[in-house]
């Protein structure tokens, strides 16, 4: 098992990083930005979404996590965008046999994200 | 609602039996011995097996199972898998315990010795009576009466068959919360056996009488234990299999997930991405309980002294909730979590917040069909309560075990720096945490356990006929429905 602790999701520095794991990084940082923006309000319902994104998250790999960045400048809905292109670039002959499942949870939960978005006064 | 539960049931039975003194029509000795068989196998499913261990259960255990043992002549096992000591087997063949012996010693009966008791299977003892169960189509109310109780069965019989021990949450192995059910069973024993009595062929009714006496003997011996028992709360659910509204929908998601979150819990190294989740779950349902409790305070049905106390209770619980999936959130088992539990969670969390955009609309503006009945989503949302208790305690229980078995890793870097870890610390990796490391995460189940049960508690009272003074003299409210909200809509600067 090995700690990804990227500095910034979208940096080089996580460039040579592999597909699948860069994706956990966005997915990360996209729970991450949802729980802050809640700020702190315990009932509020994006800390609901930001703990779907943790869990598919943790589906695709439980041992990935994002290192907050306060120069990054995406945000959870772009995070989630990335992770999509990423997830979707992977060859469908490699990696584990049911990333095809967790992509499609991200998806729905992408459509979730900008329904949430679209709500906002 | 598709909820049922023991209390339900005891009060439909009570009513059928007393439906009895209302009809005049001829039973027979097939329909009294459904009765008898249905009503012995109930007692003795509320009795249950005998204790071991702690002095004070045995010694309380000791007076249910003696009423059990008096049973005159039980016309059936009450399942094939129960087993009898050399008491019970004499008094299920109506004879002496001498005769037992002396049966199992000639090899008549097969026993096993355990160097205490005899143990006979209750497929050796020989069957006295052929007994049909009671017919479901039968409109008289003793077949009914042994068709409630005989649902009661099964449902004692699951609860029974839950692995749990939760303090407070087991109350059938609390004969103290036993014995008024059981007190319930046999008063309308008596008055099924005294209809009986009067409405039998005289040549049948010997069985009756003996029943009879043999009931109201055993209610003195109960005493007068008090109606009020926590296995009254006991529910079974058949949520539908196609929900139609946000009511159904939230009965059939909430089901569907707290018996996958059990299931999750129960594997050998469980998912921690599933137990954070768990966690963030609860902290959701809290948030829309209280979005409901505000507005049931709004429209009249609960106090605002309550509203305003179940609301603290639900924030405060909400945070710790919070913290406890933080805590989660710092170390893994590396366990995947599967994916029927993942649509399950999906699935509840859509439904849940459908109910809490619903709710912020004004009236008109929703869908009559698609109108959510508060107090249903209230009620589910109390038993949802229950399996929270449920599923935190025995979420507290699993950091110390992991732990001490090397299955809880977290990240080097963010551990203690120590020689043997500079290695895996310079590569990134994760190795597993000491048990002092996982203070925090011990101490964090334990809160979250402890607040699950607090909020259980606390939606119990508010339900009670005590919670629901008027409001019609709060016109001036010191607490408005803004001050009880949630905070609405998605908040933060910048944010999508």
């Amino acid at each position: 098992m090995t700690d990804h602790p990227s500095h910034s999701p979208a940096s080089p520095e996580t460039a040579c990083e592999d597909t699948v794991a860069q994706a956990c990084v966005h997915i990360d940082a996209a729970a991450r930005q949802l729980e802050a923006a809640a700020d702190g309000d315990i009932f509020s319902p994006l800390l609901g979404l930001a703990g779907q994104l943790a869990l598919i998250r943790g589906g695709i790999d439980p041992t990935i996590r994002a290192v907050v960045d306060p120069e990054d400048l995406l945000g959870p809905t772009a995070h989630t965008d990335q992770a999509l292109s990423l997830l979707d670039s992977f060859p469908p002959s490699d990696g584990q046999t049911d990333l095809l499942v967790w992509t499609l949870r991200l998806a729905e939960l992408h459509d979730a994200l900008v329904a949430a978005g679209s709500e906002q006064p | 609602m598709s909820t049922t539960t023991v209390g339900d049931l005891l009060d439909r039975a009570e009513l059928l039996a007393r439906a009895l003194r209302l009809t005049r029509a001829e039973i027979t000795a097939d329909q009294w011995r459904s009765f008898d068989a249905t009503s012995y196998r109930l007692l003795h499913d509320l009795v249950g097996p005998e204790r071991t261990g702690n002095h004070e259960q045995i010694v309380s255990h000791a007076t249910v199972s003696r009423i059990l043992n008096g049973y005159p002549s039980p016309l059936s096992a009450p399942n094939p898998q129960a087993t009898y000591n050399a008491r019970q087997a004499a008094s299920h063949l109506g004879v002496s315990r001498a005769t037992v012996a002396a049966d199992i010693r000639e090899s008549r009966l097969p026993a096993t010795y355990d160097g205490r008791r005899y143990s006979i299977k209750a497929t050796d003892l020989p069957s006295i009576t052929e007994v049909h169960p009671a017919d479901p189509a039968s409109t008289h109310p003793l077949d009914r009466l042994s068709c409630t109780l005989g649902v009661l069965v099964d449902m004692v019989v699951t609860e029974r068959s839950r692995t749990t021990n939760i303090p407070g949450l087991d109350p059938l192995r609390d004969d103290a919360q036993v014995a008024p059910v059981m007190a319930r069973v046999l008063a309308m024993t008596v008055v099924a056996a005294r209809h009986a009595l009067a409405h039998i062929p005289l040549q049948d009714a010997d069985r009756p009488l003996a029943i009879a006496r043999y009931a109201e003997c055993s209610l003195d011996a109960i005493g007068d234990v008090g109606r009020p028992s926590a296995l009254t709360r006991v529910a079974s659910f058949a949520p539908p299999s196609s929900p139609r509204g946000p009511n159904e929908q939230l009965e059939t998601a909430l089901r569907a997930w707290a018996s996958l979150a059990r299931r999750e819990m129960a594997r050998t190294v469980p998912s921690t991405e599933v137990l954070r989740n768990i966690a963030n779950q609860a902290r959701h349902l809290y948030a829309v309980n209280a979005r409901l409790v505000a507005d049931s305070f709004t429209r009249g049905h609960l106090s605002e002294h309550a509203a305003e106390s179940v609301h603290d209770e639900l924030r405060e619980a909400a945070q710790v909730m919070h913290a406890l999936q933080k805590q989660w959130e710092t170390v893994t088992t590396a366990t995947r979590p599967g994916h029927e539990y993942v649509t399950a969670t999906t699935n509840l969390h859509a439904s849940l917040s459908a109910i809490e955009r619903d709710i912020l609309l004004p009236g008109e503006k929703v869908d009559i069909s698609r109108r959510v009945d508060v107090d249903a989503a209230l009620t589910d949302l109390r038993y949802a309560a229950t399996d929270l208790v449920e599923l935190t305690h025995a979420g507290a229980q699993l950091p110390e075990p992991l732990i001490r078995s090397e299955q809880l890793f977290a990240p080097a870097r963010i551990l203690p720096s120590t020689m043997e870890r500079v290695h895996d610390r310079n590569h990134g990796r994760y190795v597993a945490i000491r048990l002092t490391e996982g203070a925090a995460l011990i101490n964090a189940t334990q809160e979250g356990s402890r607040a699950a049960q607090e909020v259980q508690a606390t939606l119990e009272i508010s339900k009670g006929p005590i919670a629901a003074i008027e409001l019609s003299t709060h016109s001036h409210a010191l607490v408005t429905r803004r001050e009880l909200e949630p905070a609405t809509g998605l908040g933060g600067p910048d944010l999508l």
